[in-house]
C-alpha cells in the first residue's frame, strides 16, 4: 500500500513538473509554443535548455540533481519527503534561478528583453530585409528553437537533370509546396492568417522562401533589389520559390540600413564571407573587429563570420549574451556552453533541410565551428573577469581560428553611412511592421 | 496486475527522461592527440562537406565523443571540392605531431599527412595539413557535450571513400 502510494505521488509529481516545464524554467515575455515548434520569442532563456541534463531537468520543470538521483540505477528512488519538496518547490511562486550551483552558476534574473528601439541599424537592415522576403511582421516574430522541425517538401541534390549546383554545392528543389508551407514555422503560421498577405503584399506561400546555395543578388540600375527570385541555388525543375544565400542576405542587409563597406564606396557591396574577412582587417573600411570585454562582448548588429563557410548578424542580444558575467560570478569559465548564450541572429541558413532567411535563436546546434570559436571567445573574456582584469581583449589575442571574426560596422561614421539605402522591392507591405526599430 | 502496472509506469517515466539526454562522455583516459583523431574522423566523414541529414556518415552514434554538427559552407565557393583518402597502413591519416596552443583553454593543433585523390583532376598525392581544435579542460563539459570541438578546419575537404557524395544525379 505504502508503495502504491509513492508511484502515485512520483508519477503525480512527474505529471505536474511536465505541465509546468511548458511555461520555461523563467517566466520571460514569450516561451516556447506547446506545439513543439517555433519560439515567439525575443531572447528566450528557457531554450538554452536543450540537450542535457538541463533540459532533461527543464523537461521535468526540476533541478538536474534531482533528476540524477531520480534516474540514478533506477532502483533508488528519492524519498516520499523529498518527492514532497520538489512538489512543494514547483508549486510555489517562480524562483529567478533556474539551475542549482552545483550544475552551472547561479541565473540572473531575466534580463529585460532588448527591444526594436535597441537594435543597431545593421539590425533593423536585417529584420527588414528578413520582413520583406517573407511580406509579413512575422517572419521577425518568429524564432527557431532547438525543437524547430526540419522542412518538408523539399529535395536536394547536386545535380537534377542537366542543372548542376553553383560550383559544386548543393541544388535545391521544391517538391510539394504544401508540405514545404505545412512545415514550415513561419510560413504556416502566413497560410492560416485570414489577413495575410495584407495591401500591397505578395503572398510567399505561393512562392516559399528557402535557403540558396549561390544565390545572390545586387540592386538594378534604378536601385532597388528583387530578392522574389529563384536564385541559382534553386533548380529550375523547382516548384515556384525564392531563395538567397548567407553573404547575399547580410549585403543586402547592410544596403537596406545605408550601411557602406568602404567610406568612399558605393551605398551596395556585394560581399562574400571571404571578402568580409578582409574587409574586417582593413583599417579603412567601416568594418572593424571590436575588442571584447565583460561589459562590452556581443552587440546587436554584429556579424560573425567564417571566411568561406557562413555568416550571421546579432539580431537581438540578451543581458549578457555570452553567459561572461554570469559564470565569471560562479568562477566556472571553462562550464560555458553555447546553449548558455542569450541572443537571437538573423541570416540564411541551410538548417532544418534548407530553411534559409530566417531569424534563430542562439541555442539552436548549427555552424559549429563559427560557435566553438564564439565559445572560445567568452571562455576568455570571462576568465579575464575573473582575474579583475578589465582590459578589453582583442580578437587576435585569443587564438581563435584566423578564418573567424566577430565584425561590427562603424554606424557613428557619417562616410560609412549612405545617404541614399537601396531598396527591396516589395518592402512597401512591410512597412507599418513596429518590431522593425526605427 | 500492480506489477504491470508499476512496471509500465516505470518504462514510460524511463523513456520520458532518457529521451532528451543526448549527452556525450569523453573516457577517461583520453588524449589530447585521440581527440584530434576523432574530429579528424569527423571530418573526413563529411562534416564540413555534408549537410545536415545529407549523410549516414555522419551520424552521431558513430561518435560518441564529439558532438557531429554538419558545417558545410552556406556560400559558394571556389575550393568546394573534395580529396579522396586512400588508406595507408589501415590508416588515413598518419599523426605527425600534437602542438599545443594553449594549455588552460585546451587548445590543440594536430598535424597531419594523408594521401588522397583530388576529385578536381583525379591526380593522387600525399598531402600535409593541420586542424586546431579543443579538448576541454572542463569535466562538467566533457560529461555533457564529449571530449571536444574543431576550432579551425583542415585546409581541404577529405573524405573516406565510404563517406563520398552518393547524390551526384537525382
Amino acid at each position: 500500500m505504502q508503495l502504491k502510494r509513492f508511484y502515485l505521488t512520483f508519477c503525480l509529481s512527474v505529471c505536474i513538473s511536465l505541465g509546468l516545464s511548458m511555461e520555461g524554467c523563467e517566466r520571460g515575455p514569450a516561451h516556447f509554443n506547446p506545439r513543439g515548434a517555433e519560439m515567439n520569442s525575443s531572447v528566450d532563456r528557457s531554450s538554452r535548455e536543450q540537450d542535457d541534463i538541463e533540459q532533461t531537468a527543464s523537461s521535468w520543470g526540476s533541478d538536474p540533481e534531482l533528476v540524477r538521483q531520480l534516474t540514478r540505477n533506477m532502483r533508488t528512488f528519492p524519498s516520499s519527503q523529498r518527492v514532497n519538496d520538489h512538489i512543494n518547490r514547483k508549486l510555489s511562486p517562480p524562483q529567478t534561478e533556474c539551475l542549482s550551483t552545483d550544475v552551472g552558476p547561479r541565473r540572473t534574473p531575466s534580463s529585460v528583453s532588448p527591444t526594436s528601439k535597441e537594435l543597431s541599424p545593421a539590425a533593423v537592415g536585417a529584420r527588414k530585409t528578413l520582413a520583406t522576403i517573407f511580406q509579413s511582421c512575422k517572419a521577425v516574430d518568429t524564432v527557431i528553437g532547438p525543437r524547430t522541425q526540419n522542412l518538408r517538401g523539399i529535395q536536394r541534390a547536386r545535380s537534377f537533370g542537366p542543372y548542376r549546383g553553383v560550383a559544386g554545392g548543393l541544388l535545391r528543389r521544391v517538391s510539394d509546396r504544401d508540405q514545404l508551407v505545412s512545415s514550415h514555422v513561419v510560413l504556416s503560421q502566413l497560410a492560416s492568417d485570414p489577413n495575410y498577405p495584407g495591401p500591397q503584399c505578395r503572398d510567399m506561400t505561393q512562392t516559399p522562401p528557402v535557403y540558396g546555395f549561390g544565390s545572390r543578388f545586387g540592386p538594378n540600375r534604378g536601385g532597388e533589389i528583387n530578392l522574389f527570385q529563384r536564385g541559382g541555388g534553386v533548380s529550375p525543375t523547382s516548384e515556384p520559390a525564392v531563395s538567397i544565400d548567407c553573404s547575399s542576405f547580410i549585403s543586402v542587409a547592410l544596403t537596406n540600413a545605408g550601411l557602406k563597406v568602404d567610406p568612399g564606396g558605393r551605398n551596395y557591396s556585394d560581399m562574400t564571407t571571404l571578402s568580409f574577412h578582409q574587409k574586417a582587417r582593413d583599417p579603412n573600411s567601416c568594418l572593424d573587429r571590436p575588442k571584447m570585454s565583460a561589459s562590452q562582448s556581443l552587440q546587436s548588429g554584429d556579424m560573425v563570420n567564417v571566411s568561406q563557410n557562413h555568416i550571421i548578424m546579432i539580431d537581438e542580444v540578451g543581458e549578457d549574451p555570452l553567459a561572461i558575467n554570469r559564470f565569471a560570478e560562479s568562477g566556472n569559465c571553462q562550464d560555458i556552453r553555447q546553449s548558455d548564450f542569450d541572443f537571437t541572429y538573423i541570416h540564411s541558413g541551410a538548417y532544418r533541410n534548407g530553411y534559409g532567411p530566417s531569424r534563430v535563436h542562439s541555442s539552436v546546434r548549427s555552424a559549429s565551428m563559427m560557435f566553438e570559436n564564439l565559445r572560445l571567445v567568452a571562455v576568455r573574456t570571462c576568465l579575464a573577469k575573473l582575474r579583475g582584469n578589465s582590459d578589453d581583449i582583442s580578437q587576435d589575442e585569443m587564438n581563435l581560428n584566423p578564418r573567424f571574426d566577430i565584425i561590427r560596422h562603424n554606424s557613428d561614421n557619417p562616410a560609412c553611412v549612405s545617404s541614399s539605402r537601396s531598396v527591396l522591392r516589395g518592402e512597401e507591405c512591410i512597412q507599418s511592421c513596429e518590431n522593425l526599430g526605427k | 496486475m500492480k506489477n504491470i502496472l508499476i512496471g509500465t509506469l516505470f518504462t514510460l517515466i524511463s523513456t520520458h527522461l532518457f529521451a532528451f539526454d543526448d549527452h556525450l562522455s569523453c573516457p577517461e583516459g583520453t588524449t589530447s592527440q585521440s581527440v584530434g583523431e576523432m574530429i579528424l574522423d569527423a571530418d573526413f566523414s563529411g562534416m564540413r562537406y555534408f549537410h545536415e541529414g545529407e549523410s549516414d556518415c555522419l551520424a552521431q552514434e558513430n561518435f560518441p565523443h564529439i558532438r557531429v554538427i554538419a558545417d558545410p559552407p552556406q556560400e559558394a565557393i571556389e575550393d568546394y571540392y573534395h580529396y579522396e583518402l586512400i588508406q595507408r597502413d589501415g590508416s588515413f591519416a598518419e599523426v605527425k605531431r600534437i602542438e599545443s596552443l594553449d594549455s588552460e583553454m585546451g587548445l590543440y593543433r594536430i598535424h597531419f599527412e594523408v594521401e588522397a585523390r583530388s576529385s578536381r583532376t583525379g591526380n593522387r598525392s600525399v598531402l600535409n595539413d593541420t586542424m586546431t581544435y579543443t579538448f576541454y579542460p572542463s569535466e562538467r563539459m566533457r560529461e555533457r557535450n564529449g571530449c571536444g570541438g574543431m576550432i579551425a578546419a583542415p585546409n581541404r575537404y577529405y573524405l573516406k571513400p565510404s563517406c563520398l557524395p552518393s547524390d551526384l544525379e537525382d
